[in-house]
């Protein structure tokens, strides 16, 4: 019933946003609600930013990639037909921009150190990830650093959950070597 | 065993990745949201038109089918004339509410709202329910209980409800943005959240959209025969709701009215974006010359910025009367915006015609980075044209304007504080050659292709 009371819609309207769940703002993303679009960001931007900055060579092309990603993201929504499968779709997104990209410096050098890291280790993992073939750090990342399952990681790269299986199989025993 | 192994390879390498993830600090809120903002300021290409499906009957059954179709139209028409009732429409609604569209039905007070009363309309694509119309919306809340009851899919019921705004309502105000007419049915949230499922069993799609048009707070309610009403239904919903009738003091207002009387203000628009080609002057080696500058914060008083961020792009060959060139500074406040002294924070000449491609804002296939407080400057090597995309986002609406120089080359300008600033410039063929930008934060990044030196 509609109703008038202004402490009533007070009440009503400030509920935060972030206890929609996540398909309900997929549906209203699509709609073209852009504030709906921003909790989405603001929920899966950061995991979706810190797969590109390992994945990329720099933090501007990290920065560049989920710009992207999020354009691509706003233009393709209204074509996304399950809600429910957002965080793969976006994914899939950020890792085909990130390949873009990558492919765009085939003959980069390494990729940026971190100055500011003061962990060598993970300067080591960081260069032994970049120095994986593509395919493997794909899966690698999308696997174990976004946390999509294998059939999701099927999905997003367009090959068979028994492909994605053997590959991070092999890929983590690439990065055993290296390392 | 092996399995045992593999487990632990995993496992460590999960721990690697988390830490290295771990290492990595994401952007903050503000920086997401203002991506997510920059995102959503893209427009949404068209749909591609479905491939139409074959026709499933053969020729002779369809013309047998047309035949049938044309004599029963024929005898529903000439039926219809006999039996109804002859007559003239009423000359519209007084004060508030809605000009029903074709197919519609309205039910409204038809008289405007008080601060004491408010006024309320119903508008319908499916005939109202029988007790609904008998009991008349000055004796309801002005819900059409009942025919929301059994609202088939494809029907919509739109509910509003008016309120005069009174002076002093802070509060109020960030309930009820500011809008102008024509109210867009995509700007409505689902109201489910905020209260109960009208018909549980087959749920309805509930939305709800508030607005202040002029003097009037409205309440817009919209119920939708589907859950997730398809793209058709919302555009037979926002047809109605573009006839919207908003009293204010000086007499009421349609669309239309309010088209004419603020076509400026129509034009006006938080972002200017703009994709040119460009004619390099001739004369040996085609060039054109980018540079970017971060901001500089003031001495004495850091919160304003001494030198702004700023950006641009010129021809250095082209004669003063033909302006091949841009420029944009972003941000605020500041003592100068740039050396020159020009308060234009916009700038674009006009010897660059409007060209229809797609230039990224990207800096793929580009090197570059930060540029620096006292300005970073590339001679490009560019072929005969080059599509040169400039967008801006500006603090407030503004649209731009056309200016001249003593010597007659014309400009397009606007003043209004600027946001964030972007040039990018491609060949035709659509390989980058350049990438600006500009940042109120007083960020400027500078990007440049191979074919890209530094000026000297």
């Amino acid at each position: 019933m509609p109703n008038l009371n202004p402490s009533a819609e007070r009440r009503t309207s400030t509920l935060p946003s972030a206890e929609l769940d996540e398909a309900e703002l997929v549906r209203r993303a699509q709609l073209g609600s852009a504030a709906a679009f921003e909790q989405l960001v603001v929920t899966r931007g950061p995991s979706l930013y810190r797969y590109l900055a390992v994945r990329l060579p720099g933090e501007g092309d990290a920065r560049d990639a989920l710009q992207e990603t999020l354009i691509a993201a706003w233009q393709g929504l209204p074509n996304l037909k399950t809600a429910s499968r957002f965080w793969p779709w976006l994914c899939g997104i950020a890792a085909h921009k990130a390949a873009d990209i990558t492919r765009g410096r085939s003959h980069a050098a390494l990729p940026e150190v971190d100055a500011s890291a003061s962990d060598y280790d993970l300067l080591v993992v960081r260069d032994a990830i970049a120095a994986l073939p593509e395919h493997f750090r794909q899966v690698l990342l999308l696997r174990h650093l976004l946390g999509l399952s294998e059939a999701e990681v099927a999905e997003v790269l367009g090959t068979r959950i028994g492909t994605v299986k053997s590959r991070s199989a092999r890929a983590r025993k690439a990065l055993k070597d290296l390392l | 065993m092996r399995r045992e192994q593999q487990e632990t390879q995993k496992r460590h390498v999960e721990d690697l990745l988390s830490r290295l993830e771990a290492a990595v600090s994401p952007p903050s809120e503000h920086d997401l949201r203002a991506m997510a903002r920059t995102a959503s300021s893209q427009p949404r290409p068209l749909r591609r038109a479905t491939r139409a499906r074959r026709w499933p009957l053969q020729p002779r059954w369809t013309g047998l089918l047309v035949l049938a179709l044309v004599v029963a139209i024929g005898l529903g028409v000439g039926l219809g004339a006999l039996i109804a009732p002859s007559g003239t429409a009423a000359p519209g609604p007084i004060g508030t509410g809605f000009l029903p569209d074709p197919g519609w039905t309205v039910l409204q007070t038809g008289s405007d709202a008080t601060p004491e009363r408010q006024a309320l309309a119903v508008a319908t694509n499916v005939p109202l329910h029988p007790e609904d119309s008998a009991r008349g919306i000055r004796n309801s809340s002005g819900l059409p209980y009942s025919t929301l009851l059994q609202l088939p899919p494809r029907g919509v019921v739109i509910v509003a409800l008016f309120t005069l705004r009174l002076k002093y309502e802070p509060w109020s105000d960030e309930l009820f943005p500011e809008h102008e007419l024509p109210l867009r049915v995509r700007d409505a949230m689902n109201s489910i959240s905020y209260s109960y499922q009208m018909r549980p069993e087959r749920p309805l799609g509930q939305y709800e959209l508030r607005a202040t048009v002029g003097d009037h707070r409205i309440v817009l309610h919209f119920y939708f025969g589907a859950r997730h009403p398809s793209p058709q239904l919302i555009a037979t919903a926002q047809r109605q709701l573009d006839r919207l009738i908003v009293a204010s003091a000086s007499g009421p207002t349609t669309n239309a009215d309010r088209r004419q009387s603020t076509s400026a203000a129509a034009r006006a628009s938080k972002i200017v974006d703009r994709t040119v080609v460009c004619s390099i002057t001739p004369g040996g080696v085609r060039e054109l010359d980018v540079e970017a500058r971060s901001g500089t914060r003031d001495f004495s008083d850091p919160s304003k910025w001494r030198f702004l961020p700023h950006i641009g792009f010129r021809d250095p060959r082209t004669s003063a009367a033909r302006l091949t060139s841009a420029s944009m500074s972003a941000g605020r406040p500041y003592i100068q915006r740039d050396p020159g002294g020009s308060s234009n924070t916009f700038l674009l000449g006009a010897a660059c015609r409007t060209a229809n491609a797609g230039v990224s804002l990207s800096s793929a296939r580009l090197s570059g980075g930060a540029a620096s407080p006292v300005g970073d400057e590339y001679d490009c090597v560019v072929p005969a044209k080059v599509f040169v995309r400039v967008r801006a986002v500006f603090r407030a609406p503004t649209s731009l304007r056309r200016g001249r120089t003593p010597s007659g080359g014309t400009y397009y300008y606007a003043r209004e504080d600027i946001r964030e600033a972007a040039i990018a410039i491609s060949t035709v063929l659509g390989k980058p050659i350049a990438l600006a930008t500009a940042h109120e934060s007083g960020r400027a990044r500078l990007f440049v292709g191979d074919t890209c030196g530094p000026s000297g």
